[in-house]
C-alpha cells in the first residue's frame, strides 16, 4: 500500500521535469516551420567593387594545353544529354518506342589508352567477350568524315549495342560513343555518321 | 493516465519502434532519391513530420509513415525522458550516463544542423573576388534601389514567399509586387522563335517579347531548375496607402542574364530573379585553380583552389590553398572544393555555415568514453571475479 503511494510520488516527481522535457523538445521542432531564409531581407550594399587580391603571375610552362575548339552539328532528334564531368559533352535521342540512346564526346590528353584496351572495355560494358589482336582488326574500320579520317567500332551486344569512333590529333585524343537498345542504335546510325561526318577542328584554336 | 504516458514515451520499445522506423526510412529515401532527387527526398522523407501521400498536387493527403523530424524528435524525447525516469547515480552507471549523453547531443547536433545550417556554392573564375555565396537551391526576387551614387539598397524576397503569397508589401518598397505567375520551373523562348503558340505574359522589359513553358520541377542532383515569375509593379499611395494604376508586368526569370530597371518617383529600381545572396563580411579571390587528371584520363586526381581572403574589418590578408578533405575555415563558415566548371576555367567552392558543426565530434567522443568505462568496468569485474575463484 505505502509503496504504491510513494510509487505514484515518484512518477509525478519525475513528470515535473519530463513535462518541461515535452514543452522544450516542441519548441525545438517549432522552429522548423519559420526559418528565417524564409523572411525577406533587407540589406544595403556599398557600390565600390569587391576588394580582390592582385593576382600571382602563373609560371607559365604550368598553364594546362588548351582544349582545341571543336564544332559539329546536331542531327535531329538529338538534345542535351546528362551532363558528367567526365564527358566534353553528352547527348541523348529518343526512340520511337521511348528507348533512349546515349551519345558521349570524351576527349583525353594523350592517346587515351590502346585500340585493343579501348574496345574489350566498351565490348565488356555490354556484357561481349574479349578480343585479341587478330580478331581485333576485323572489328576496326576506318570511317571518312569531311574533315577528319575516324577509327570506328561496331559492337553488337545481347541486349546492347556500342557504336564508337575515334580520332588522334595534337596530343589529343577524342571519343565518340553511342551506347543504347539494339533497334534504338541501328535507327540512330545514320545519324551518327552524319554527326561524325560534320565534326571539325578550328584552326585557330584558343 | 499520465503515468501510462510517461511510460510510453520512456520505454524501450519506443527507442526500438523509432530505430525500426528510422531504418526504414532512410531505405525509402534512398530508393526514393532514384526518381525524386536528394533534395526532394530530404524534404518529403527527412524535413517532415510526415511522409504524405500522394507527394503533392491533390487535394487529399494521408500521412504514409513518420518523417524524419517526427521519429527523431520522439528519438531524442524518448532518449532524454528515459534517462531522466531511470537516473541514478553511481559510478557504475557513469559509462552508461555518458554514452546516453552522447547519443542525445549527435540527435540534438543533426536537428539543430538542419535548421540552421546553411550550404551555399561560391562559383569563382581566375581572378574573380566575391563578397557573397549562392544558395543551390533557393531563389530569391531581388528588388534594388541603386538611386543613392554610394550604395544600393536591395530587397531580397525568397522563392518560397512569391510561391506562397500573391500581394507582398515591405516597408523598404514604395510599391506592392503581385505575383501573377509562378513556374518552379520553366523554358523561356523569344516569341519570334517559338512555334508552340505561346504568348508572352509580361507586358514590359524583356518580358515583353519572351514565353514561359512550365516544366516539372527538376529532381536530379545535376539538374538546375529556371525558376521564373511574372510580377505587377503596383505603387503604393505613401499619404493614403491605397494603391495606384499599375505599372505593368515584368518577367523574372533565372534565365535572363541582367536584371531589368524601371523607374518610379525619381528612384531608380533594378528587378532580378538570382540564387538567394549569403553576403560575407569577407571577400575571396581565385588566385588560381589547379586540376590535375590520372595521366591519359579524365579522371580528377587532384583538384585545387589557391584562394586569398582579405577581411578589412579584422585587416586579415591572408592565401589558403583549399582541396579535397583540407576545407577553409573563416568567421564560422567552412569552404570546400565541390567541383569546377567543365573546361575548368572556374572552380565551385562549397560554403558551409554551420554553428553546430562540432557536436558529432563532441557526441563521438563522449560515447566512446562511455564505451571504454562501461566495457573497462566489465573487464575490471570480471577479472576480480576469475581471481578470486583462481584463490578458493
Amino acid at each position: 500500500m505505502i509503496s504504491g503511494v510513494t510509487g505514484k510520488i515518484d512518477i509525478f516527481m519525475k513528470l515535473s521535469v519530463i513535462r518541461p522535457l515535452f514543452l522544450g523538445g516542441l519548441v525545438i521542432l517549432m522552429p522548423a516551420c519559420d526559418r528565417n531564409d524564409q523572411q525577406i531581407k533587407v540589406y544595403r550594399l556599398v557600390k565600390a567593387p569587391v576588394e580582390s587580391a592582385p593576382l600571382e603571375q602563373a609560371a607559365p610552362e604550368s598553364s594546362p594545353p588548351a582544349t582545341p575548339q571543336i564544332k559539329w552539328e546536331l542531327p535531329d532528334g538529338w538534345g542535351e544529354g546528362s551532363p558528367s564531368t567526365m564527358r566534353y559533352a553528352s547527348f541523348a535521342a529518343t526512340g520511337e518506342n521511348g528507348e533512349k540512346v546515349d551519345i558521349s564526346v570524351v576527349t583525353f590528353l594523350g592517346d587515351g589508352g590502346n585500340d585493343l584496351d579501348n574496345v574489350n572495355r566498351w565490348r565488356q560494358q555490354i556484357g561481349l567477350a574479349h578480343v585479341d589482336v587478330a580478331e581485333l582488326n576485323s572489328i576496326i574500320a576506318p570511317f571518312q568524315g569531311k574533315q577528319i579520317n575516324f577509327l570506328t567500332a561496331d559492337m553488337i551486344g545481347p541486349n546492347s549495342r556500342t557504336l564508337a569512333a575515334w580520332v588522334r590529333r595534337e596530343g589529343r585524343s577524342w571519343f565518340f560513343k553511342l551506347t543504347g537498345p539494339k533497334d534504338a542504335v541501328e535507327k540512330q546510325k545514320p545519324n551518327f555518321a552524319r554527326f561524325l561526318q560534320s565534326i571539325r577542328f578550328e584552326k585557330d584554336a584558343v | 493516465m499520465l503515468s501510462k504516458v510517461v511510460d510510453l514515451i520512456t520505454s524501450l520499445k519506443l527507442t526500438i519502434a523509432c530505430l525500426v522506423a528510422a531504418m526504414v526510412l532512410v531505405l525509402a529515401g534512398t530508393f526514393a532519391q532514384v526518381h525524386f532527387g536528394i533534395r526532394l527526398v530530404q524534404q518529403r522523407y527527412f524535413q517532415s513530420l510526415f511522409v504524405w501521400w500522394p507527394p503533392e498536387g491533390r487535394s487529399f493527403k494521408i500521412p504514409l509513415f513518420p518523417g524524419g523530424y517526427l521519429v527523431g524528435g520522439l528519438l531524442l524525447i524518448n532518449l532524454i525522458a528515459a534517462q531522466v525516469r531511470r537516473f541514478q547515480w553511481t559510478w557504475r552507471k557513469l559509462g552508461i550516463h555518458l554514452i546516453h549523453a552522447g547519443l542525445i547531443i549527435m540527435l540534438a547536433g543533426g536537428l539543430f544542423t538542419d535548421l540552421f545550417a546553411v550550404e551555399s556554392h561560391m562559383r569563382l573564375t581566375n581572378g574573380e573576388a566575391k563578397n557573397y555565396s549562392e544558395d543551390t537551391r533557393q531563389d530569391e526576387l531581388a528588388a534594388i534601389d541603386i538611386t543613392n551614387p554610394e550604395f544600393d539598397q536591395v530587397t531580397a524576397i525568397p522563392e518560397t514567399m512569391l510561391r506562397r503569397i500573391r500581394i507582398i508589401e515591405h516597408p523598404s518598397l514604395p510599391f506592392q509586387i503581385v505575383v501573377r505567375n509562378f513556374f518552379p520551373n520553366s523554358r523561356l523562348q523569344m516569341v519570334s522563335e517559338s512555334r508552340n503558340g505561346l504568348q508572352p505574359i509580361a507586358n514590359r522589359g524583356v518580358g515583353a517579347q519572351v514565353t514561359v513553358q512550365p516544366l516539372a520541377r527538376a529532381t536530379a542532383a545535376d539538374e538546375q531548375n529556371i525558376v521564373t515569375a511574372v510580377i505587377e509593379i503596383i505603387p503604393v499611395d505613401l499619404a493614403s496607402g491605397g494603391t495606384q494604376v499599375s505599372l505593368g508586368r515584368w518577367l523574372v526569370s533565372d534565365a535572363l542574364g541582367a536584371p531589368q530597371t524601371f523607374s518610379w518617383m525619381n528612384r531608380t529600381w533594378q528587378l532580378a530573379m538570382r540564387p538567394a545572396r549569403y553576403y560575407k563580411p569577407y571577400s575571396v579571390t581565385l588566385q588560381k585553380f589547379t586540376h590535375e587528371r590520372y595521366a591519359g584520363t579524365e579522371i580528377p586526381k587532384n583538384f585545387a583552389s589557391r584562394v586569398t581572403l582579405i577581411d578589412s574589418e579584422r585587416s586579415s590578408n591572408r592565401d589558403a590553398l583549399i582541396y579535397m578533405n583540407h576545407p577553409l575555415r573563416y568567421r564560422g563558415d567552412t569552404f570546400y572544393q565541390a567541383g569546377f566548371q567543365k573546361d575548368d576555367s572556374a572552380t565551385i567552392l562549397q560554403v558551409v555555415h554551420n554553428p553546430t558543426f562540432f557536436a558529432p565530434y563532441v557526441a563521438c567522443v563522449i560515447v566512446a568514453a562511455g564505451l571504454i568505462l562501461q566495457f573497462g568496468y566489465h573487464l575490471y569485474a570480471f577479472a576480480r571475479q576469475r581471481r578470486g575463484t583462481a584463490n578458493v
